[in-house]
């Protein structure tokens, strides 16, 4: 609830002095993808559409975005069971980004973010087991942005996950029946292997 | 299915009677599976694939793109008794639309950068002929990322290196009945960017 309260005055103050701001949509693959859990291995990223609204301070860019994230993998078999694997959620991001070319048509960024991902898995196998993804964490950002029309612009971002506070939790009584009893951390993958891409448009306000 | 990819088809060849440029790529495919003899190794087809571009302004344009991919890998088992060989082969076709915002990093348009989105329809098959035969489909449609740069090599001509990245997916992996256990299966991109698909390319312009 601080949370949201906390995200919602920040929203707020930034769209009161958001003169020369900018409101954007992007679709890619988050972050926060991919956790080896006692069951399954959730190796495949959530697809998010998220809603971006930037705003320029000099030469950085304040970003702040939420979306919503979803991916299902089924595997059904020819005696008609079905297994899937179910990951969705919210992240919530805030971006300060170092744009010192912005008022060029060109204008290539890297910067810094923090997140509140609050997202539920749900793994079917021989049994429903489920979990919660929720924490903050850091991610390192970089990508180009480029003028289509004076109003429109289009941009690519790649972003990797640094320090994370997430916390996975199974919130059912299944893992305890199966003697599974852990809660632990969601850490970043090696390199590039946990890299987040998205592609979106923004329009000047 | 065989309609929907001659319907496919018959687009291809009729757009790029109006295209502003034509081309060529050489690449790997991002649809791969794990080799089942060859343990730590990717079943990757190499892709060639034709394609026409739509400028819609210098800054955006529409790609269409056919592919056809193939990969076989022999394995051989000396089991002391006797030889055993076999191969297995993933090859497909696919039919693409993708959309680029391309941005000039010169006046003279000579080095641009590129992104976009993208979908397409994919046709692919693995077969395994080792000991006994079995088969499985991998077919459905699949929605992308793609990114890269392109030089202009001659007034004529321009030269590109295409990273595309796979997100939402309908593809479904379909084992054959005398497959090992007649399962279909949602095929799957694999986190972060590991099976990032890589291709270069020739492009001749039109106009």
């Amino acid at each position: 609830m601080k949370t949201k309260r906390f995200l919602f005055v920040m929203l707020s103050c930034i769209i009161i002095n958001s003169q020369a701001a900018e409101l954007g949509v992007d679709f890619g693959t988050g972050i926060v993808q991919s956790i080896e859990t006692d069951t399954q291995s959730f190796d495949s990223p959530p697809n998010s559409i998220n809603v971006k609204l930037w705003v320029p301070v000099k030469s950085m860019m304040l970003v702040l975005s939420t979306g919503y994230s979803y991916k299902k993998n089924e595997t059904n078999y020819s005696n008609n069971e079905e297994r899937y694997l179910l990951t969705k959620g919210i992240p919530v991001e805030f971006e300060i980004l170092s744009c010192p070319l912005q008022s060029k048509t060109f204008s290539p960024f890297i910067g810094i973010g923090m997140g509140y991902y609050n997202y539920e898995l749900t793994n079917k196998s021989y049994a429903t087991f489920n979990y919660d993804l929720k924490g903050f964490a850091q991610y390192f950002t970089f990508g180009c942005k480029y003028n289509i029309t004076t109003k429109v612009s289009s941009f690519i971002q790649f972003k990797k996950l640094g320090w994370s506070d997430i916390t996975i939790t199974p919130d059912n009584n299944n893992f305890y029946d199966y003697g599974f009893t852990y809660k632990s951390k969601y850490d970043s993958q090696n390199g590039i292997e946990d890299m987040g891409i998205a592609v979106g448009f923004s329009f000047k306000m | 299915m065989k309609k929907t990819v001659l319907i496919l088809f018959f687009i291809f060849l009729i757009k790029p009677i109006y295209a502003n440029s034509i081309g060529l790529s050489y690449g790997s495919s991002f649809i791969n599976q794990p080799s089942t003899y060859h343990s730590n190794m990717n079943l990757v087809p190499k892709q060639l694939a034709l394609f026409a571009e739509y400028s819609m302004t210098d800054k955006n344009s529409l790609f269409t793109k056919m592919g056809f991919a193939r990969k076989k890998l022999l394995s051989e088992t000396n089991t002391g008794h006797e030889l055993l060989n076999g191969t297995e082969e993933l090859s497909g076709m696919s039919f693409e639309l993708e959309y680029q915002t391309i941005a000039s990093l010169d006046r003279d348009k000579t080095i641009n950068l590129f992104w976009g989105l993208g979908a397409g329809y994919y046709n692919y098959s693995y077969t395994n002929n080792y000991q006994k035969t079995w088969e499985k489909d991998y077919n459905g449609l699949a929605q992308f990322f793609s990114f890269g740069f392109s030089t202009l090599i001659h007034t004529k001509a321009k030269m590109f290196i295409h990273f595309k990245k796979m997100g939402f997916s309908n593809i479904k992996e379909k084992q054959a009945p005398s497959g090992s256990s007649g399962k279909t299966i949602d095929y799957v991109s694999k986190s972060g960017l590991k099976n990032l698909e890589l291709s270069v390319g020739l492009c001749y312009i039109i106009n």
